[in-house]
């Protein structure tokens, strides 16, 4: 039943439902065993927004070149492919988000910075902990509460009253959005996922970034997430809503096989390079 | 003895365990005094914290909540246990605690030495 109510919703959207399509380009291009930078750089180039944050990304203070990189294949190479995909992911859905009519309880703006503190503690962690692809974490802590977005945009009067509760009553909100709409955003918001065919492995991210069932699978990646997550709430990176930090769940802790004084110098190194990424894209 | 972060490492503290890296290996062996090159070199082999002797990991944020006024202290203790659900026997949920409250102090300490510098310049 409530699956269903959840695939009603997604099948309903506009904007939301299919992802731009320089992701899906550069996605295929990248799994064809013989693209050439040139032909990816080319991509790029056909939308001009997301060729200058490219530029704008590989000039800043975080790769610490000393001559300013101008040409679009030189920043490909320098920034690799994962990381160039990522930012074309990142960069697209800002866009969307950008023009986005959600309800006005729902600061557009702090949702937009969560996601992106929470992409950046999610892979540092992933970093630390020696995880293989700390750039899909990347991509699962950008979309893990895309679900809200959803919630914002399309149930705008429910979901009013699910931020209304979860202030009133201090829970988290995937508890006020079960008992306000029948299904939390990390329900919907892996069920777009799924429909924007993105990897299993994101789609779990974003479905499980709570953990709150015993039968949730973990992974390690999830665990990223997860934590990332708590963290970012803790330090007050922008905001999805929440008014308290969700308890991390020590299953998940000992999953990433960290020590707890790896945290601390997670947290300086993500601060920093948050400030720099919240620079780079430009809030106004 | 306690284990401190690797930024709030200074020269002259003793090693009260061999600092190790990710793999296991001694990067320098207990007992040893700190200087400029071992705190770059572990930071260069990806260690986060190491055992001190004679020093609490508290200690530090203790010194940082007693140059604070009372009342900044207090306030941000209050805004953190509103923040914080309670949790209990959850040794991450402490750390995380520990972390921001002392990523708060400091941000309230270098707002207040902001504005004195800025009273200076007037």
């Amino acid at each position: 039943m409530k699956s269903k109510k959840i695939d009603r919703i997604i099948n309903s959207i506009g904007e939301l439902s299919t992802l731009p399509t320089i992701y899906m380009k550069l996605s295929h291009l990248l799994s064809v065993p013989n693209a050439s930078i040139k032909m990816i750089s080319n991509i790029i180039s056909e939308d001009p927004a997301i060729a200058a944050m490219v530029l704008k990304i590989v000039n800043s203070a975080a790769y610490g070149f000393y001559n300013k990189i101008g040409d679009l294949q030189h920043a490909v190479v320098i920034l690799g492919l994962n990381e160039i995909k990522n930012l074309v992911l990142a960069t697209s859905i800002y866009k969307v988000v950008k023009e986005f009519k959600a309800s006005s309880a729902f600061d557009m703006q702090e949702f937009w910075k969560h996601s992106i503190g929470c992409a950046i503690l999610a892979r540092v962690l992933a970093e630390t902990a020696y995880l293989k692809n700390p750039e899909n974490v990347f991509t699962g802590g950008l979309l893990h509460d895309i679900g809200k977005l959803i919630h914002a945009a399309y149930l705008r009067e429910d979901f009013n009253r699910v931020l209304v509760n979860v202030v009133e009553t201090g829970s988290q909100m995937s508890e006020s959005e079960k008992n306000i709409l029948g299904f939390d955003h990390a329900q919907t918001g892996s069920a777009l996922a799924e429909k924007w065919n993105l990897p299993r492995e994101t789609v779990n991210m974003i479905a499980h970034h709570h953990l709150s069932h015993m039968s949730d699978t973990l992974t390690r990646e999830i665990a990223a997430v997860h934590i990332g997550n708590t963290l970012c709430v803790a330090l007050r990176m922008g905001s999805g809503g929440e008014k308290r930090v969700p308890i991390v769940n020590q299953k998940a802790w000992e999953i990433l096989d960290l020590k707890l004084s790896d945290l601390e110098y997670v947290v300086q190194k993500s601060t920093k390079l948050f400030k720099e990424s919240v620079s780079i894209m430009e809030f106004e | 003895m306690g284990v401190l972060n690797i930024n709030d490492l200074k020269t002259g503290m003793v090693l009260a365990q061999s600092a190790k890296n990710k793999h296991g290996v001694v990067i320098l062996g207990k007992g040893n005094v700190l200087t400029e090159k071992h705190i770059h070199s572990f930071k260069a082999w990806g260690i986060t914290g190491v055992n001190i002797k004679d020093i609490d990991g508290d200690q530090v944020i203790k010194q940082e909540m007693e140059a604070l006024p009372n009342d900044i202290v207090e306030s941000i203790e209050k805004e953190l246990d509103k923040l914080f659900p309670p949790f209990e026997a959850n040794p991450v949920m402490e750390e995380i605690y520990k972390i921001v409250k002392k990523v708060n102090l400091r941000q309230a300490a270098n707002q207040t030495n902001g504005v004195t510098d800025e009273i200076k310049k007037d």
